[in-house]
């Protein structure tokens, strides 16, 4: 009955435009990215619940989670099954776990929150997340950092749609937040539901050998016979087991861990800097980071294209660690010079969130490019424990050292410099495939190789 | 941008079975080509829409940043 979401139905015919594929994928990551917004429900759900908000908080830390687990062990799945019935599936894991959330709010059951929201909807995350990238990949092999970069903004713009959003839900449903949490639930997951099916409905895929206009694949000038891996395609388990692999994992990792330190600690660490900023400027001062965090997906991994991509992690991490030791230095001497500075490091660190797929690909080919991006997302869970309790940790330190204001944050902005100079390292490392000999799969490998 | 699609492999080949529009009925098929393309451009649309209201809503709370 569900035959329609097939790979084989979702091959394009000939003549259709690839730039009918963004919005597909647009669509599903822009809601997704909500779950960066979920901030704004945890005041009222602490108050429907009458409970903590470290018990609220674990809603978002499962949903994390989950979407680390399903990107990691859902990839294969999903390139096998291509890209409309992964959207299909996350579309549905999303919207379930909204019902099955505003259940558990409505009957004042905790657990079902957290199998909602946390679990069923995180699944949906995992597999929303990397679903689109390889289908981007391969209709754009000649500019895939454009492509995932496109789809990943949406990642990041979700937060900054959702959060609107949902303040004016809770306004609007309720006479108090509280109250309008079950509604609001209900609304996000129908919008949301219906906005990933139409992103599934539309998706395709390329038929195989489809190529953009006048686009040929790098050739190897050296004439050698031997095989690139890149162009014949590395499946996931041969990925895993290379040194590049890892070395990106560890650029991925320092990348996140640097920008997420911020990120997570930016509306206390702006008014500890500045007497002078009150909590609403705070907030908008979050709200800019979030733009910054958005653009810098589209912007800098478009620039990846032109620049390659070992150099635009170069800067990531060369200059990125460089603005780190500014701030340290002469973070405090200006608002403006402070707020452009950390604007730049958080456009960084979207950058380097949009640029891995790309990279992936350039190392591995684009036949397993989508489950081996799962795979690495595992760097993103690590680094979004390790980046806010170094800063957490440090700054509870240094206030117990009977420090304050800005010197809270100097020792743990140059344990970031030494976090984004390891990075910087491993990304210097990082070296194409050896050439050579056809090498065959593993047997469990994904047979049903499509050919680019 | 016409993506100019040329096919230098036979996938119909690629599987063993045909592909799932080849067999279809020419107009269906294109009727439903033609939905997808008017899907595809109302997601456009809607994911443009949703995107400046994103970034507009949260300049505007940025800004007091600098004004308030």
């Amino acid at each position: 009955m569900l035959s329609f979401l097939d790979r084989d139905k979702s091959v394009a015919p000939p003549g259709y435009s690839r730039w009918f594929i963004p919005p597909a994928a647009l669509a599903v990551h822009l809601s997704i990215g909500q779950v960066y917004a979920f901030s704004v429900f945890k005041t009222p759900l602490v108050e429907r619940f009458d409970t903590t908000l470290t018990a609220i908080g674990v809603v978002f830390s499962i949903s994390i989670v989950m979407l680390g687990l399903s990107a990691a062990f859902g990839g294969k799945w999903v390139e096998r099954n291509g890209p409309r019935k992964a959207m299909f599936v996350s579309g549905l894991c999303w919207g379930t776990g909204f019902l099955v959330g505003a259940l558990g709010v409505a009957t004042g059951q905790l657990w079902l929150l957290y199998l909602g929201y946390g679990v069923i909807g995180g699944i949906g995350l995992g597999i929303g997340y990397i679903s689109p990238v390889s289908t981007l990949i391969k209709w754009f092999p000649d500019r895939p950092g454009m492509a995932t970069g496109l789809a990943i903004m949406g990642f990041g713009g979700g937060a900054l749609i959702a959060s609107p959003l949902s303040a004016a839900l809770l306004d609007r449903f309720g006479e108090t937040p509280a109250d309008a949490i079950v509604p609001a639930f209900l609304i996000l997951g129908a919008v949301y539901f219906t906005a990933m099916m139409l992103g599934a409905m539309t998706v395709k895929v390329p038929a195989p050998g489809w190529r953009p206009d006048g686009w040929q694949p790098p050739t190897d000038t050296a004439g050698t016979p031997a095989v690139d891996p890149a162009s014949e395609g590395v499946s996931v388990e041969r990925a895993f087991r290379t040194r590049q692999f890892w070395l990106l994992w560890i650029v991925l990792f320092c990348n996140v861990t640097a920008g997420i330190g911020i990120l997570e600690q930016a509306a206390p660490m702006v008014q500890d800097f500045f007497t002078g900023v009150g909590p609403a400027e705070a907030a908008g001062y979050v709200g800019f980071l979030s733009l910054c965090n958005m653009l810098g997906r589209f912007v800098w991994s478009s620039t990846s294209d032109l620049l390659g991509r070992k150099r635009t992690y170069i800067g990531y991490l060369g200059l990125g660690s460089l603005l780190y030791v500014l701030i340290a230095v002469a973070g405090t001497s200006s608002v403006v010079l402070f707020v452009a500075v950390t604007g730049v490091i958080l456009s960084f660190y979207g950058g380097g969130f949009a640029t891995i797929p790309a990279y992936l690909k350039d190392l591995f080919g684009s036949f397993n490019v989508g489950a081996i991006h799962g795979r690495i997302l595992t760097a993103w869970s690590c680094a979004g424990i390790a980046g806010p309790l170094i800063v957490n940790v440090i700054a509870d330190q240094q206030l117990a050292a009977g420090r304050s204001g800005a010197d809270l944050y100097t020792f743990s902005l140059y344990l970031m410099v030494g976090v984004m100079v390891v990075g910087f390292v491993a990304n210097a490392l990082v070296r194409p495939l050896p050439k050579a000999a056809p090498v065959a799969e593993p047997k469990d490998a994904d047979t049903s190789r499509e050919p680019v | 941008m016409s993506a100019g699609a040329h096919e230098t492999v036979d996938h119909r080949a690629d599987r063993g079975t045909p592909s799932g529009s080849v067999k279809e009925d020419p107009m269906e098929q294109r009727t439903r080509d033609q939905a997808s393309k008017g899907a595809a451009l109302f997601l456009w649309a809607v994911v443009v829409v949703a995107l400046g209201y994103g970034v507009v809503s949260t300049a505007i709370q940025a800004a007091a940043l600098f004004t308030g």
